[in-house]
């Protein structure tokens, strides 16, 4: 893990009331939020095509070929500068651009951009860029369009992108947590390199835009927070729809679920390992070591155990309230129920991912942007003179980083229910039959709320 | 020996009891959720023989 990290470097709060009322009052914020939109909101508001386009002036200013070769290239020149400082700057991982880039401006600051603006990193994906390049090579070389050798198998649906954040969360949280000095940037740079020949080779394969859409785990993970933003792109053209309404789409391809509770999962175990969970994976990595494994490897298999047992109970406690639901008349099979109501955990996954990250990326963005900027390899050089820059953890108290996650966990909650509910009016047609079987996603948002606060508390103890 | 059962859970009460209050909400709300889809099945059910009967 790189050493500038989560909110406990901060200390303990000092907090007026215990931590668990606070579970509490979230609980009754959403007690209250299900009662008020069974009362109020009987109609289904998010289901309808919202778009509509933005003035034709800011369209092509924003939308045109030389902004997308542009950001095209800014994608491909980053790639390269993270290869490149993970390949040959210094190996200490707090002073490489590579691994505070990779895990916190692009894993976490892509989503908060794509939950603002929309789907951007579609614009400075490097291998859409790299791929839309190859194919307008050869169709430059054959004088016909290119065409995919292969069809992409519709069972596979976005099962590559879940896998691959499982991956994305062992390489950091399992594989840098078991170097005592933290994810090498060298392995940064070889996992980049390993997931661009990957990611490229599908391309080829299947397709670009199929690709994107289903396997390409960033595509396909950052794609589903910008559901919540009201700026779309459609045919070249930008425009602007009613914020959510896009959510309720998104999970058309098999596997969706999957990616939602995979990326909850992951954040949830991050969460865990560091406090619930961190004594049973020392008691299972010491009962493997005694097996005959090497420390190292009893910890990465007791760690990874446990991380899928963590996107296990996060499945098995969204599939839980969907089966309870199956108990409304009226209701779909199970399988068609957890895809149409799979969209109401994107906005809990922003949730987790703001409350566990908060002050581990306002911190890692002052790395980013003073030293790391100036001196990506770390060898003193200075580009833009700001390499003395450092991180200053006074910037946030222990306090005000506990009331943003609480309230981001409340705030994602009360949007994952007021979505559920919007698609339970769409489904059942009559108000109080979607509200009775809103009851069980009630459960749901309150068991992950809890469940966040009580994660959140342990962590930073 | 009774005593020993009776206060060997207690002496760890600090340990766990701020988990049970954590899991508590989602755990009424599942509860309130059971039983009033108990209760409308009973219901239902109610209704159903009620209309056969009649």
């Amino acid at each position: 893990m790189i050493p500038i990290a989560h909110a406990l470097l901060i200390g303990r709060r000092d907090l007026p009331i215990p931590e668990w009322l606070f579970a509490w009052a979230a609980a009754v914020v959403l007690v209250a939020s299900f009662f008020a939109l069974s009362m109020l909101w009987t109609k289904s508001r998010l289901e309808a095509d919202t778009w509509h386009p933005a003035s034709e002036r800011i369209s092509a200013l924003l939308v045109n070929r030389v902004t997308e070769l542009m950001t095209g290239l800014i994608g491909v020149a980053l790639l390269a500068v993270v290869l490149w400082a993970g390949a040959a700057g210094t190996q200490l991982p707090g002073l490489n651009f590579a691994p505070t880039f990779v895990f916190i401006t692009f894993w976490l600051g892509t989503v908060l951009v794509s939950v603002l603006f929309g789907d951007v990193f579609r614009a400075f994906n490097p291998w859409r860029a790299i791929g839309r390049a190859y194919g307008w090579g050869l169709h430059r070389l054959s004088g016909a369009p290119w065409r995919p050798p292969l069809r992409y198998p519709e069972r596979l649906g976005r099962w590559p992108a879940a896998l691959g954040l499982v991956a994305f969360a062992w390489l950091e949280l399992i594989y840098g947590a078991s170097n005592p000095a933290g994810l090498q940037p060298h392995d940064v740079a070889i996992a980049t390199a390993v997931y661009t020949g990957y990611a490229l080779a599908a391309m080829a394969l299947f397709g670009t835009e199929v690709w994107l859409e289903r396997g390409e785990t960033f595509s396909v993970y950052f794609g589903m927070f910008s559901r919540l933003a009201p700026p779309e792109v459609r045919r070249g053209r930008l425009g602007l729809r009613r914020a959510l309404a896009a959510a309720t789409h998104w999970a058309t391809e098999r596997a969706s679920v999957w990616v939602v509770v995979v990326a909850i999962g992951i954040t949830a175990f991050d969460g865990a390992q560091e406090g619930l969970l961190s004594g049973a994976i020392t008691s299972t990595t010491n009962a493997l070591g005694h097996v005959g494994l090497g420390t190292t490897l009893s910890f990465r298999v007791a760690e990874t155990f446990f991380l899928l047992v963590s996107v296990g109970a996060i499945g098995a406690i969204f599939w839980a309230g969907v089966v309870g639901m199956t108990s409304v008349r009226g209701s779909p099979a199970v399988g068609e129920l957890g895809r149409l109501f799979a969209h109401t955990l994107i906005p809990i996954a922003l949730a987790y991912l703001v409350a566990h990250y908060f002050s581990y990326f306002v911190f890692g963005q002052q790395a980013q942007f003073t030293y790391l900027l100036s001196d990506p390899l770390g060898n003193g050089s200075d580009y833009f003179g700001t390499s003395t820059g450092s991180i200053d953890y006074t910037a946030l108290s222990a306090a005000s980083i506990w009331y943003v996650q609480v309230g981001a966990l409340v705030c994602g909650h009360v949007t994952g229910l007021a979505l559920a509910h919007d698609r339970a009016i769409a489904i059942y047609g009559d108000p109080e039959q979607a509200s009775r079987s809103q009851r069980w996603m009630l459960v749901v948002m309150v068991c992950f709320t809890c469940l966040g606060l009580f994660l959140l508390s342990q962590s930073n103890q | 020996m009774t005593a020993v059962y009776l206060y060997l859970p207690l002496a760890h009460l600090g340990h766990w009891y701020w988990v049970v209050l954590f899991m508590l909400p989602g755990l009424l709300v599942l509860a309130g959720a059971i039983r009033t889809a108990i209760q409308e099945r009973r219901k239902g059910r109610g209704e159903r023989d009620d209309d056969d009967a009649g």
